[in-house]
């Protein structure tokens, strides 16, 4: 716990490196920030021409179903990728000065964050031209918000602080997320997954909870299923328990290592 | 007595080393591989770099290090910076550190300049509001005017260290350790920041210097010590540790390159490498 008091007590650094994050992401850039919203637009378009041209998905308003779903697990991804390397590729921060380095992972996963909020709007407004507008239960969404964000936590901590040691990691995972999108329930509906497995499947991934409930909030628009969002809470917190026990008996050697 | 900047007491550093040859890294595989086929891998190779070290520096006091290459003198700096943990022993600071090490302090080479000294004064303990009264100060401490936008990476070697000297010393740290910076610059830079550090010192503050140059220790330094294979050879007044490191060095130079064995004063011949294991029997 302290590792995440520790966080807390440097939080202005945190601001201040997701913010050179997200300012640089795109500078050199001609379109800068504009990119921002253009990725997942195009990203988008891509997504929508596979799955509702090619694979004629059964879905009503299809390309606003993927991208309710698709958003928060590139979230997810994007976080999981960059974080994993946010401690090896520091090299030169890391040996140079003093600093808690859980604030690199994290700073990832809140520049990734703001991209998906930033991308929202987007979101919303093609639902509009779906006629699918957002009613009050799409509130929940920073509940759903911070169990993605304990989740994300718990795996990059651990993640990187592995891939300072194994730098395997990183190209192994590439490959698993690979895999684990299509695992969750984002170009398909949930009610595709055979019935017999279909809530065993969503209860032991946190993301195919999670990405459930963003489309019971902003697709369906109907409660979550608690149930499984309490279940994925549960696997989440036991998740950053033993990460933040990997990341604090290694953190000594990262200076060393990296 | 003082109070104590800096205390160490008892601390060792030693390195698992990292062989990249055939064999020698760690890998998921090779651990799989290993675990598989029952086979455990000897203990690594460790380096030992520093042992046994005692030092105390009073607050207000200017601490110069000096010893030849590989006597573990930047690793002390580290671990006095708090980037290394040692392996043993303690290390105790009082007051907000500040550390120059290596090239630069840790700059983002995609980053301006300004954005540089922001985070830099952010991890160094200040506030963004503190810094903004501090950023224009820094920026014509460095002399980079025309260029404090621009992305540090298109900076030269003397801007970059311009740039880290100014955040470092403008962000008032009660420790300073600067590794071998002093003769970094044109002369008009480090006349300037010769009067800075001459400032820190009258202010009470504590300097740390790393350097090979004899004539910065005399000129700067309260007390020195000399670090030879990892120990303490001597400590004390500047004048006698640099007679003696002096002496020693001019006493192996005499005997040849090829006895750079331990020196008189040193402690007793003992490997620098501690091999738990039998030559030979690293695993492929």
């Amino acid at each position: 716990m302290s590792n995440l008091r520790e966080l807390f007590q440097y939080r202005a650094l945190l601001w201040a490196l997701t913010a050179r994050e997200l300012k640089g992401r795109y500078r050199g850039s001609l379109l800068g920030f504009f990119w921002t919203l253009l990725n997942p637009l195009l990203l988008m378009g891509v997504y929508a021409l596979v799955f509702s041209v090619f694979m004629n998905q059964q879905v009503p308003h299809y390309t606003y179903f993927m991208f309710v779903g698709l958003l928060p697990w590139l979230w997810f991804t994007n976080s999981l990728g960059g974080g994993t390397v946010s401690l090896s590729g520091k090299r030169d921060l890391l040996t140079r000065v003093k600093f808690p380095p859980q604030v690199l992972p994290a700073v990832t996963i809140l520049s990734e964050l703001c991209n998906y909020l930033l991308a929202l709007p987007l979101m919303i407004g093609l639902g509009l031209l779906s006629g699918i507008a957002p009613r009050p239960v799409a509130l929940l969404l920073p509940l759903i918000l911070l169990l993605q964000g304990l989740f994300t936590v718990a795996l990059v901590l651990a993640t990187s602080a592995l891939n300072v040691f194994y730098r395997d990691l990183q190209h192994v995972l590439g490959n698993l997320l690979a895999l684990w999108f299509f695992l969750v329930p984002v170009v398909y509906p949930a009610t595709a997954i055979p019935e017999r497995y279909r809530t065993a499947v969503l209860a032991l991934d946190p993301m195919g909870a999670f990405t459930s409930a963003y489309q019971a909030i902003f697709y369906y628009r109907t409660l979550p299923d608690f149930r499984l969002l309490a279940a994925a809470a549960g696997i989440s917190v036991a998740l950053l328990v033993g990460a933040l026990s990997v990341f604090e008996s290694r953190r000594d050697e990262f200076a060393e290592f990296v | 007595m003082t109070e104590l900047a800096i205390e160490l007491s008892g601390v060792s550093k030693s390195f698992r080393r990292t062989n990249v040859g055939p064999g020698g890294h760690t890998t998921f595989k090779s651990q799989l591989v290993d675990w598989v086929k029952g086979r455990r891998r000897p203990p690594a190779r460790r380096l030992q770099v520093l042992r046994d070290v005692d030092l105390s520096v009073p607050a207000g006091a200017t601490l110069g290090v000096v010893g030849q290459n590989g006597s573990g003198k930047s690793t002390l700096l580290k671990l006095v910076a708090g980037i290394y943990r040692p392996t043993s022993g303690q290390v105790r600071i009082s007051g907000r550190l500040a550390a120059l090490i290596e090239l630069g302090a840790g700059f983002h080479p995609e980053f301006s300049g300004r954005e540089n000294i922001y985070i830099n004064g952010i991890i160094l303990g200040r506030s963004r509001r503190e810094i903004d009264q501090l950023v224009d100060s820094i920026i014509d401490f460095a002399e980079l005017r025309d260029f404090i936008d621009e992305p540090v990476r298109t900076y030269s070697s003397g801007m970059y260290m311009r740039l880290a000297f100014a955040v470092a010393t403008t962000i008032d740290p009660d420790v300073l350790v600067i590794d071998e910076i002093l003769s970094v610059g044109d002369e008009h830079f480090q006349r300037r920041s010769q009067d800075r550090m001459e400032d820190f010192q009258r202010r009470g503050k504590t300097l740390v210097l790393v350097t090979h140059d004899a004539g910065t220790v005399e000129k700067w330094c309260d007390m020195a010590v000399w670090l030879d294979q990892g120990r303490v050879a001597s400590r004390g007044e500047p004048a006698a540790v640099l007679a003696a490191y002096r002496s020693a060095i001019a006493a192996r130079e005499r005997n040849g390159p090829l006895a750079a064995g331990p020196l008189e004063i040193a402690p007793p011949p003992e490997a620098a490498f501690e091999d738990a294991a039998p030559e030979g029997s690293t695993s492929s």
